[in-house]
Formats: C-alpha cells, structure tokens, sequence
C-alpha cells in the first residue's frame, strides 16, 4: 500500500475508535448517575496520563517526520540530472521529453504568471510528489523515479478556468 | 489596563499626556531625518520603514489628545460610544492606502507634496487611535499597535516584489529545440484551451478549426495572429457564433520556430487553407512582431481596428 | 432568584443599571443573537446547495460550465465562512453581555458590515462570474481575469467588511470581558494559575468557561484584522494600479494568517455555545480552573502560528516557518483533546444526562472535531503533506471541523434553546431519523473527500477523471442525505418552536431562562 493508503487507514482505525469511545461513553451516561464530585476524582487522574500520552505520540509523530523534510538543499551527488520548467495558464513548458530512471532528478520549477502546482503522477496514476510554482520565486522537486512509464504532471494550484485542463507529462526509461 | 470598579481617582494625568507628545515627536523626528533607518531614497523598502515612525508617532499624539480630554471626567463611562469605531477602522485603513507605493518616485521628486504626505499619515494615525480610545481606552493602544505592525509588514511586499525568476529568461534564451514534431509538438502548448481537435471550449474558448480560415483570408488577419500568440488577447471577441470574454495569456518565451510552426500547424491541420497554399508564417514574422511590444488589450484594439471576424 | 446577574461588578462605572434594565438589555442581545444565528444557518443552508452543484458536477451528473463552477467554488468558500462566522460572533456576544452592559447597537452594526461583505461577495460571483477562488492567491485575481473589473473590487471590498465587522466585533467583546472581569489578566484567568492560593483566598469567582473563548478570539481577532487589513489594502491599490508589484509569498503568507485564522475562530467561538449548553444537559458544571486556562492560553498562541501549514511546499519560506507551523498545528490538539473534549466527556460520563437533538448536536460535534483533527494532524505532517496538499483531503478535513463540529455546535444550541421553552419532546424515532440521515450524510459525503485526496485526485478540479467523478457521486448522495436531515431538523425545530410559544414552561427552567451563567455562584440548582 502506498503512503497515503496507510495515511488513510491510519485515519480510518483512528475515526473508528474515536466513534467507539464515544459510544460507549454515550452508552454509560445512562442509567444511574454518579454526581460531578464522584467522577472528578478518577477522571483528572485519567486526563493526566491522556495528557502524557498524547504529548509523546506526537513528540514521536514529529520527531519521526523531521528526517523526511524536503526542505535540505544540499548537493546530492553528482549525476543529479535537473530540469527547469516554467508554469503558466494552463501547461507546462520546457518539460522533458524523457527523464532517467533511478537517478536523483531535480526540477526547477517557476511560474511566469499566476502560482501553479507541479505535480507528478506515476503511470497508475498515484501522486508522488509535488511542490509549488510561484511567480518570481523558484522551488525545487527532488525526486527519485524507479519505476517505468508514463508520467503525467497536472497543476494543483487553482489557477483560472482552465486549471483542471492544465496537463503535461514525461517518459521514464 | 485593568478596569475598577470604584470610579477613577482624580490622577494629573498632564505628565503622560506631556510624555506621549514627547516620544511622538521623537519618533516623527526619526522618521523625518532617518536617524539609525536605512536611506528611504534607495528603495520602496526603506520607505515603507520611515513611514513605520511617523505612524507611531501619530498614534502617540492621538492618544495624548484623546487622554488629555477625558482625564478627569467624572462619571464619564467606559465604553464610549461605539460609533467611534468607524472613524478608528477607516483612518487606519486610509493610511495604508495612501502608501500607494507607485507614487513614490513622483513625490519623491516634489518636496511639498512629501511633506504633506508624511503630514497626512502623522494626522490619520492621530485620528485612528483618537477615536479608538474614545471607544475605550484599551483600544486606543491596540489600534495604536496595530497601525505601526502594519506600517512596518508593508515594507515586506507592498510595492516590493523580487521581480521574475531568473529562470523564465533562462528559458527563453534556449536555443529553439528542433521541433522534432514540427507543429503538431509547438501546438501542444495550446491544447489545454483550444483542444487538440482545435474545438476550443464553447463560451470559455474559442475555437481554432473553422474560425482561423475567417481570419486568414481577411486583410490584416495574418499579423494579428501572429501578436495573438506572442502578447496574448483579453477582451469580448466572437468567434464562430459565439460569444467569449475571457483572456488568453501571450507565448513571447515560445521561440520564433515554435511560435510558428504552431501558427502553420492551425492553418493547415483542419482544412482552414485551401490544399494548394503553403505554410503562411515564418519565424521572420514573429521576430519582426516582437519589435513592439503589445498588451492583450493592445491586440484586442487591433483586432477592432481590422474588423476582423 | 432570577435575579443571578452580576450586579455592579459587571456594569461600567457611574452607569449602573437596575437588574431590570439589564435584563431587557440582555434579551436585546438574545434577540441579536437570534438575527445572527438565522441569518447565519440560513445562508450555510443556501450555500449547501452550491455545494451539492459543485459536487453533481464532478460527478458528472450535472456538469456546470468551468466559469460557473469556479465562480459558484468562490462564492461557497466565502459565503460560508461569512455565515459560520455569523453564528459564532452572534452566540458569544450574548454570551458576553450577560455578564456586562454592550451597546446592542453596536452588535448590529457588526452584523450590518457582515451581510454588506455578503451581498457584495454573492454580487461578484454570481452576477460579475469573480472566480478566483475564496483565498484569492495574488497574482490570480488580477491577471488574464476571466471577469468584469468591478467584480474584483467588489469582493475584495466584501471580503474587507467581512473584517471589518470582525473587528467592531472583537473591539466590543474584548473592552466588555476586561471591563466585566479586571482587564486581560482576569479575563484570562492569570490569578488562577499564577496566584492561585491567593487567588481563592479572596473567595473571587474565576470568569465563566465561555468567556475565554470570547476573549482569546477577540485578541486574536484583531491580530487578524491587522494582517488582513494591510493586505485587503494593498488588494485595493493593486486593483486599481496595475503598476505596484506586491510579492507573492508575501500576500500568500497574510492571505492564509486571515483565512486560516478565520476558519479556526468559528469552531472556537461555536464552542462557547458547548460550554454553557452542555453542562445544562448533564446538571453538572464546567469549571474553570488552571489547565482549562492554560489550555486556552496555549490555543491563543497556537493558532497564530499554526498558520504557516499552508505554506509547506512553498520552499522559499523560512525553514524555521514550515518547523513552526508544524509543532504549533500538532500542538493546537492538545488543549482541544485533553482540556475542552475530555472536559465534555467528564462532565457526559455516568451523568444520567438527557439525549435530545440538543444534546446529541452538541455530543457529536464533539466527536466531529475530534475526526477533523485526527485528518488535519495527518496533512500538517510535512511529509504526508507533500502528498496530500491541494487534493481532497484538505476539504475533508475542513468540512469535518465545519460541518461535523461548529455546524453541530451551533444546532444544538438551537435545539437546546427551543427545548428548554416547551413540555414537547422529540420523539425517538425523529431522534433516530435525524441521527442517522444527518450524521450518517456527513461521514459519508466527508469519507469521500478523504477518500478521494488519498487516492491523488485534485481539489478544485471542475472535472477529472475516475476514481474522482464515482467518489464525487458518493459525496453527492451524502450531501443529499444530509441535507434531507436538515430539513428533517428544520420541521421538528419549528414544530417545537410552535409548541413553545402555546405550552407551560417547565418550572425547572425557568433560573436558567434568566441568563444564569454556570460556574460557582449557582447554588442548589
């Protein structure tokens, strides 16, 4: 399953329990009632270690994240192949014919009008990666290709009428 | 600023009132002669940053005026009337406004009018936080606080902008690559709009197939798409019995070779010139056409002029 | 005994008003309320339906042309902001004034501004096809426009009443619970949790649950009005001359600050409504104690800053921006899980408490945000973000929050106030009718959304192709049902509405009919 599958099975698993906890809370608020004193107790003593808990998993969630940031400009090695495209309403221009497989491709992406998106689609027609393209500034995509095919590339950015005719597309090989 | 709930003592409050005038006419002072700020003359940036002290200093005359009148009034109620809001909101907004960054250089180049202008922003700043604390104290200060964040965050993007990516020129300045496609590939530029059948999209784009012939054979119809496609079009055209409003970007940063063969390729893939004609554009015609520049409703007007169809 | 209104602790010096003439002034507020809330539900229910359209249409059901789907795309995003706002700006002046004299008419100048921003907002996109999207992303609006100039202008004009009457709102509000509370420092509730022995001590009350609300989102309401008023005037010089360049990344930046935190303030603002409601339902109190305060303190802040999520693939922002905007978005869960939800579900457990349509709206609001949340914390991780940015996630996530929390939030306050007025109840089986079209139409029209933006598929897309346009029928169909149990709510709110101007009200009602607030000085309720 690809990142956004588990992405999407994470939120599912999570809704779910979320739903059963309400449920069952709703389910016990019936029946005899304990007053407010009666509860608070137990319940404060709950709240902390829900505090604690929710604290260190997005402490982790976070610092498990940080290495994956896309934001590092550093050099890769030296056979990084890049490419420069400029974005307008509505295609892409200097995109190229072909890009190499398994080999670090950068792409220098800008717009000469209105901010567009730049993303690029594999051939099952998954995202896999995409960033912006502002007009007067310059943003970078790195990214590695390791399968075969077709590509296609669509504007992400609502950017007129057109924005969702605004297509272009590449060969892996 | 805590509120009571006894009614205010009788304070002096002239040594404050003294004190804000004071600091106001310190930070007009700074602003007028730029003391420790960056050279306003050298950039749109710097500007907006003088600005930023003869706006705090209007704020702190305001507050003064408005504490100077309203110490001391017994059985005067906080809140004020809340009309005074309007006139606090509306002087602040005016102030930002007439910054009007495309006006620098003219009032640069008239002392008067700059000074008077620098007046103005010291006189509405004083207005703004006037009424403001005529609604309640406190808002006098926020609105005080808020104009001058304001003033310096323009000097971030209001009329500073870093100009196109050098990447655009970068483009352009490639040498034409052989258009391997010849014009089928040029016209993928124009797909997205004016589909690969050249139909167009009804009331949104117009159509190729069937309306450049139109075009073609009137007097004049030639150099206009030649412009059409380097500078753009926006402006009510009508085009094979339709009616469109809407804009086409220019392709100036397509190279001369493309530029053409994409002409050529909608003048002769559905049929639009008769069978015995050859292509009619050349990249000389688009590189004369690129001699003087046009704005999209610059070609719109031309179009008029030819009574094109 | 009706008489529980804070005396002179809460009226401005020098004009001290009789509990009689508070009262009435508090029903005038009640009333504004009122205008607010029916203004605001009707134009959500209105602005259903354009989005139900945009929905058919990407389902290919009922395909509009791009010029109408994008514009009518415009006129949703900002009318229902305006609308949602409207319910939570009128709920918490009420809120407030029964803690401290507000000049009505100053409400209704507010109000007044909001419906001007609208009529110019429906002006631009209906009539002059403005269709640039609601966060209008400079240079977008002004370049190769696809509608009459004066369209431009007027929804920028709109949008900037829209603020403006934000901010007569937030002056109002903010001067009312530091007047009515011992300035900021008490409505903030700073004697709590730095003074605290002293602090009870003194047998002082801390400020009731609902006035953080009021006065975080007043704060910040103006440290939003500042942004948006810089950038509404830039729009408006920009509109009128081409020749001012105005930075991109900038107007981007000030554009999401405005927009990110408008949307927020209308489910923190809704809350309040919770805050007061649900104690009533459960005959216990929310107390305002230090982690309450501290949590709102948190959110003050968090909110601020969380607004740089927009921005991640935008890589010429500070590095520092994107790691800010991303600890202060995972950051901004905490005082929402642990503080406000885990407070409802204390106040909920083993309570005995009433399930009505009122309750129940405001329970499940609850849960909805909680949802919401867990589909925002995924997108404001960077990494994940890269692969969900501007596809249907981000309007999953937003309708969760909107729809399935400040939506519900603010029928159950409605349903809560037209239950307390009659002997009528809901029958079961509506409960059930409701319960299951409304709340069963949201998860699905939401978990198409979700669905969808995992699967890549674009927002803002007036076609693509499948999987879009089959997961669009499923939200279309949720949206149906959805709105099928709103006219459901409709009926059965009128019929109690009706019922409740001819039937006794119940005695036991009658304290809390006065405007009683509910922490600490209610004694033997």
């Amino acid at each position: 399953m690809d990142l956004q599958g588990r992405v999407l099975l994470t939120l599912f698993v999570v809704s779910a329990a979320v739903v059963a906890i309400f449920v069952l809370i709703a389910v016990r608020s019936r029946g005899p009632a304990l007053s407010q004193e009666a509860v608070q107790g137990p319940g404060y003593a709950v709240r902390r270690w829900w505090f604690f808990l929710l604290v260190a998993v997005l402490t982790l969630a976070f610092g498990a994240s940080l290495p994956f940031y896309p934001y590092s400009r550093a050099q890769a090695e030296g056979d990084t192949v890049e490419f420069t495209v400029i974005a307008q309403q509505f295609s892409f221009s200097n995109l190229p014919q072909e890009v190499p497989l398994n080999t670090p491709v950068v792409f220098n992406v800008t717009s000469s009008d209105v901010t567009h998106g730049f993303a690029i689609y594999d051939p099952a027609d998954r995202l896999v990666g995409q960033v912006q393209a502002m007009p007067e500034y310059d943003n970078q995509l790195r990214v590695t290709f390791t399968e075969r095919g077709r590509y296609t590339v669509r504007c992400l950015e609502y950017c007129g009428l057109a924005h969702h005719l605004m297509e272009g597309g590449f060969e892996v090989r | 600023m805590p509120a009571t709930t006894e009614p205010r003592a009788t304070v002096n409050a002239l040594p404050r009132v003294y004190l804000l005038l004071v600091l106001g006419a310190v930070a007009v002072a700074v602003g007028i002669f730029a003391i420790g700020l960056p050279d306003p003359h050298l950039s749109v940036r710097n500007h907006h940053i003088q600005h930023v002290f003869f706006i705090l200093g209007g704020g702190l005359y305001g507050l003064a005026l408005a504490m100077g009148l309203t110490a001391n009034k017994h059985g005067k109620t906080w809140p004020g009337r809340g009309v005074w809001l309007a006139p606090a909101l509306l002087a602040s907004l005016v102030v930002m406004v007439a910054m009007w960054p495309s006006t620098y250089p003219v009032i640069e180049a008239n002392p008067t009018l700059h000074a008077l202008q620098h007046g103005f922003y010291i006189v509405a700043s004083a207005v703004a936080t006037f009424c403001a604390y005529y609604f309640a104290r406190s808002a006098g200060w926020i609105m005080g606080g808020m104009q001058v964040v304001m003033a310096w965050a323009a000097a971030f993007g209001f009329g500073v902008n870093p100009g196109p990516s050098p990447l655009i020129a970068q483009v352009a300045a490639m040498p034409a690559t052989a258009s391997a496609g010849g014009g089928a590939a040029a016209y993928q530029n124009c797909v997205a709009c004016h589909m690969a059948d050249g139909g167009g999209m009804p009331g949104v784009f117009p159509p190729l197939a069937g309306h450049v012939s139109n075009l073609l054979a009137a007097e004049g119809g030639q150099e206009y798409m030649v412009r059409v496609v380097l500078y753009g079009l926006q402006g009510q055209i009508s085009a094979a019995g339709s009616s469109y409003a809407g804009a086409m970007p220019g392709w100036g940063h397509l190279s001369d070779d493309d530029l053409a063969a994409a002409l050529n390729h909608v003048s002769s893939t559905w049929g639009e010139l008769p069978a015995t004609a050859s292509a009619p554009f050349s990249a000389a015609d688009v590189q004369a056409a690129r001699g003087t520049q046009l704005t999209p409703q610059q070609v719109h007007e031309l179009r008029g002029r030819l009574g094109l169809p | 005994m009706t008489e529980q209104l804070q005396p002179s602790e809460t009226v401005a010096t020098g004009a001290k008003l009789t509990v009689e003439e508070d009262a009435a002034g508090v029903a005038a507020g009640r009333r504004l309320m009122n205008l607010f809330l029916a203004t605001g539900l009707a134009l959500v229910f209105v602005l259903m339906l354009v989005g139900l359209l945009m929905r058919l249409s990407q389902a290919e059901w009922l395909p509009l042309d791009p010029a109408w789907f994008y514009s009518l795309m415009t006129l949703h995003g900002a009318g229902m902001i305006a609308a949602l706002v409207l319910c939570g700006m009128g709920g918490v002046w009420y809120l407030v004034r029964r803690e401290a004299h507000m000049d009505v008419r100053l409400g209704y100048a507010a109000y007044g501004l909001l419906l001007g921003g609208v009529l110019l907002v429906l002006a631009a996109t209906v009539v002059g096809k403005f269709a640039a999207g609601w966060t209008t992303l400079y240079p977008l609006p002004f370049v190769n426009p696809t509608w009459p100039f004066w369209s431009t202008g007027a929804f920028f004009i709109g949008l900037m009443l829209i603020t403006a009457g934000f901010s007569v709102w937030s002056f109002q509000v903010l001067e009312a619970v530091m007047r009515a509370f011992g300035g900021l420092r008490g409505a903030l509730g700073f004697d709590l949790v730095f003074n605290a022995k002293a602090f009870k001590a003194s047998g002082r009350q801390p400020p009731p649950a609902q006035i953080l609300p009021a006065a975080v989102i007043a704060i910040d309401g103006l440290i939003m009005a500042t942004a948006s008023m810089l950038l509404g005037a830039a729009m408006l010089v920009r509109w009128l001359d081409p020749s001012v360049g105005i930075d991109p990344l900038w107007a981007k930046n000030l554009g999401y600050f405005f927009g990110h935190l408008l949307a927020n303030y209308i489910i923190y603002m809704l809350l309040a409504f919770v805050y007061v409601g649900l104690p009533r339902f459960t005959n216990r109190k929310w107390k305002t104690n230090a982690p309450f305060v501290i949590g709102w303190w948190g959110t003050m802040v968090f909110l601020l800053t969380a607004y740089a999520h927009h921005l991640y693939l935008d890589f010429a922002q500070p590095v520092a921006m994107q790691v800010l905007g991303h600890v202060a978005s995972y950051l901004s869960a905490i005082p929402v899980a642990v503080v406000t939800v885990y407070g409802a579900i204390l106040l909920v457990w083993r309570s005995g408490m009433r399930w009505t349509l009122g309750s129940l709206f405001m329970y499940v609001g609850l849960a909805g945000w909680i949802l919401g949340g867990v589909g925002a914390l995924l997108d404001a991780t960077v990494q994940f973000n890269t692969l969900l940015h501007n596809t249907l996630w981000v309007p999953g996530h937003f309708h969760s929050y909107l729809l399935g929390g400040s939506l519900y939030f603010a029928l159950g306050w409605v349903f809560q106030s037209l239950e307390e007025r009659t002997t009528a109840t809901t029958s079961r089986s509506v409960k059930w009718l409701v319960g299951v079209t409304v709340f069963g139409g949201t998860a699905l029209f939401v978990a198409a959304f979700y669905v969808a933006g995992a699967a890549g598929v674009p927002r803002r897309f007036a076609l693509a192709q499948d999987p879009s346009a089959s997961l669009a029928g499923v939200g279309s169909v949720g949206a149906v049902v959805l709105i099928a149990g709103l006219v459901l709510c409709l009926v059965e709110g009128l019929r109690l509405w009706r019922s409740g101007r001819t039937a006794p009200v119940r005695a036991a009602v009658a304290p809390l009919l006065a405007g009683v607030t509910n922490v600490g000085e209610v004694q033997g309720d």
